[in-house]
């Protein structure tokens, strides 16, 4: 049964070829982006008030050889204080690794891209050193995001409106906060 | 006649069984207890009550191979691959982060990481590999026993320092494979600092170090010989009163000939300087031409005089059926004796070395290919299982020794039924074995049952897209002290569980290097408990623990694209082993 479930060696040789030369004819490439975004934690989830705070960063869209999907890794950084009482000074940084579906308008200037997946976000409290220990000087939780964005694009050049939500299961309280911010990438 | 083929696959099988032992675990009867992200043990049901050591340090996990078991999976694909590399972030869920500013005091439950590099040029068959670790999920059992120590005890300066270096396991490792037309060998040099856990109470105890070992297999046409050494400079308990030293030394050596295509005869033999008595020479037949009929016959002496062996005998009846019988005698070694401190309470484990008798019966029904199903039945006798007494004497010192099981000889009866299903672009694997004892024995530990499935979809045109759902369950798990003098038994049992697994992958088109780069990301969520059941801190089967997440990220170049295609493999049983 499992012969005869399986494809031949030669035969899977051939669609993975394939799949490789349609990756290459791909209108969709790899784009590198830079955005900006207004993050708004929720304080009911929270269980702080944590005070709404801007944070800029950088994307890299790999494409993954299938229509429309593509693969995102993105990352953050913005300073987060206490919305009505001091704090001390907390970094957070954000690393997202996303799935991204694609749709064009048939007038192929506008677009949307529909995405989903993983973040991980790490704080680093107080003064910190770089050492070869940085991964154990931070905390880090890891959490959900889900993106909307649609975007204008002229040839290779593209400005977008993100939109996501972010909900870190860290416990006992979640940190969650709803995004919105603008984008711009360029397609190579 | 020219044998020449025969004795290099068979040679070949044996290196290849040795080396699949890191996945038995959906095809066989292991099932690991995990205590936490860094130490395991291992429970075979099968044969159980034969726990060499398995009452003292708890130090790793003798299943994970790090890192060939990634090197192996990188190379599981076509011969090109010249290079790779990998790394892996993960976290468990449920980690304070931001709470930890109002409440410093949280357990914490912190990450993994872990980075892979490996190079190889096969035309003079060498491979090189570097390899980081750290591993500090499921962590908080730990500050939990800190935070008692230091209460206890006062040591304010001693614990486990997260802010620093001190993860559960932290480690650095180089290494080298040579595999050339008579010669394979391999080693490597690792430096680590790890906690593993005591026997008893399950507390912290760390250890660190630096190990090298290598290993050489020479085959030349129907002679093959093999050397092993490991040495490991161990300190342990560096953070606890008593610090103690101790160079772990393994060697060994065996020599074989082949005197047919189905008969082969070789003489190994072993020293360790942390076993008593250190040293065991042993000679062992084995035949498998003798129609339906293969035997195996093993004899030897341990340094102190004392003799051991093993007879096996196994009938192939039809195309898949197989009856076996094995009769073995051994002599468990007797670890070294330690002490460590538990609170303020002083801890010795002392032992013997004892002798048993064994007798193992089992039928089994093979995978033929037209039928996936892979079937077993076995009935199990030994007369001294391994038990633990615990004896607390009047000056508050706590006595930990292997002994005889009270309850006598151990009878247990049990089965193991697997299914495999591999297509094209769905699969999956169903699993379950369980056992029961006969009479009046009882189990020092025991896991009563074991049973899950595992599915995947994936691509027709990649493996390197996939999608894979895994359900684990496992009956609750119990362990019994004799408790001195009483004589009365002590049990501790954690509820039974069940677990998910959710673990996708996706592939990355490179943007240069396309031919040759091929890029994948994949993301495990898991084990997500459905039971509901809580942790047990102080239980050899760990933490019930919360799901974590990892995320991995892969490169493997290879030669040239349209030489290498990717083959959708059939995955390894247990790769992706649930715990």
């Amino acid at each position: 049964m499992t012969a005869l479930l399986s494809l031949p060696p030669q035969a899977t040789a051939a669609t993975d070829s394939s799949a490789d030369s349609a990756c290459l004819h791909s209108p969709y490439r790899l784009q590198i982006a830079a955005f900006y975004r207004h993050k708004m934690p929720l304080q009911e989830l929270t269980g702080t008030s944590w005070g709404a705070t801007d944070a800029c960063g950088i994307a890299l869209r790999f494409p993954s050889g299938l229509p429309h999907l593509s693969v995102q890794l993105q990352a953050d950084i913005a300073a987060l204080s206490r919305a009505e009482e001091p704090s001390p000074d907390i970094a957070l940084v954000e690393l997202d690794l996303l799935a991204v579906w694609t749709g064009s308008l048939p007038s192929d200037v506008f677009g949307l891209d529909v995405g989903g997946g993983l973040t991980s976000a790490m704080i680093f409290v107080g003064s910190t050193t770089l050492t070869r220990h940085l991964f154990a000087m931070s905390e880090s939780e890891f959490g959900f995001q889900a993106v909307l964005q649609p975007f204008v694009r002229v040839r290779r050049w593209r400005v977008g409106v993100p939109v996501s939500f972010v909900w870190i299961l860290s416990a006992p309280h979640r940190f969650a906060h709803v995004d919105a911010g603008v984008s711009t990438a360029w397609e190579f | 006649m020219n044998h020449k083929p025969q004795h290099r696959r068979l040679l070949a099988s044996i290196l290849l069984a040795a080396l699949a032992d890191a996945n038995a675990a959906i095809d066989s009867a292991v099932y690991r207890l995990r205590l936490d992200a860094s130490n395991t043990i291992v429970y075979d049901c099968e044969r159980p009550g034969r726990g060499t050591r398995a009452s003292w340090l708890v130090m790793g996990d003798p299943l994970a191979h790090f890192p060939h078991g990634h090197l192996d999976s990188a190379n599981a694909g076509p011969d090109t691959v010249l290079g790779m590399m990998s790394g892996r972030l993960g976290s468990e869920i449920g980690d304070p982060l931001l709470n930890l500013i109002d409440a410093p005091d949280l357990p914490n439950r912190d990450h993994a990481v872990t980075a892979l590099g490996a190079v190889r040029f096969p035309r003079i068959g060498l491979s090189v590999y570097g390899a980081y670790r750290y591993l500090d999920v499921y962590s908080d059992r730990f500050d939990t026993l800190w935070q008692r120590y230091r209460s206890a005890t006062g040591h304010q300066q001693w614990g486990m320092n997260h802010d620093g270096a001190d993860g559960l396991r932290d480690e650095q490792i180089a290494g080298y494979r040579v595999n050339l037309t008579h010669i394979r060998a391999e080693g490597k040099l690792q430096r680590y600092s790890c906690w593993g856990a005591t026997p008893y109470f399950f507390s912290p105890v760390r250890y660190a170090g630096y190990r090298t070992s290598h290993a050489a297999h020479l085959a030349v046409s129907r002679f093959h010989m093999a050397v092993q050494a490991r040495i490991d400079a161990q300190d342990r308990y560096t953070t606890a009163p008593k610090p103690s030293e101790f160079s772990h030394t393994e060697l060994a050596a065996s020599a074989g000939w082949s005197y047919s295509p189905n008969g082969h005869i070789h003489v190994r033999s072993t020293y360790d300087n942390a076993v008593r008595p250190t040293s065991v020479v042993a000679a062992c037949l084995s035949d498998s031409g003798l129609g339906p009929f293969s035997a195996q016959v093993q004899a030897g002496v341990t340094g102190d005089g004392d003799p051991q062996g093993r007879l096996a005998l196994a009938a192939r009846l039809g195309l898949a059926v197989t009856v076996s019988a094995d009769l073995e005698c051994a002599v468990r070694p007797r670890p070294e004796p330690i002490q460590f401190d538990y609170l303020d309470t002083l801890v010795r484990c002392t032992g013997e070395p004892s002798r048993s008798t064994a007798i193992h019966l089992s039928v089994a029904i093979e995978d033929t290919g037209v039928l996936p199903l892979t079937a077993r039945l076995w009935c199990d006798h030994i007369d001294r299982p391994v038990w633990q007494s615990i004896r607390r004497g009047p000056d508050g010192v706590v006595t930990i020794a292997e002994c005889a099981s009270p309850a006598g000889p151990l009878n247990t009866a049990g089965g193991r039924l697997s299914y495999h299903v591999h297509g094209a672009i769905a699969g999956a694997d169903m699993y379950a074995s369980g056992h029961i004892t006969l009479g009046d024995s009882k189990e020092w530990r025991s896991v009563p049952w074991h049973a899950g499935v595992r599915a995947y979809l994936r691509s027709k045109r990649t493996e390197r897209l996939r999608a894979e759902v895994t359900l684990d369950a496992a009956g609750p798990t119990t362990q019994r002290y004799l408790s001195l003098p009483t004589r009365s038994i002590e049990e501790r049992r954690s509820p039974t569980r069940v677990s998910l697994w959710v673990r996708g992958q996706v592939p990355v088109v490179s943007p240069f290097l396309r031919r040759r780069l091929r890029l994948s990301l994949s993301a495990e969520i898991g084990p997500i408990g459905l039971t509901g059941a809580r942790r047990a801190r102080e239980h050899p089967n760990g933490n019930l623990m919360g799901p974590r997440v990892e995320v991995q990220g892969q490169a493997l170049l290879c030669r040239a694209a349209r030489a290498t295609p990717e083959r959708p493999a059939r995955p390894a049983p247990g790769s992706r082993a649930p715990f």
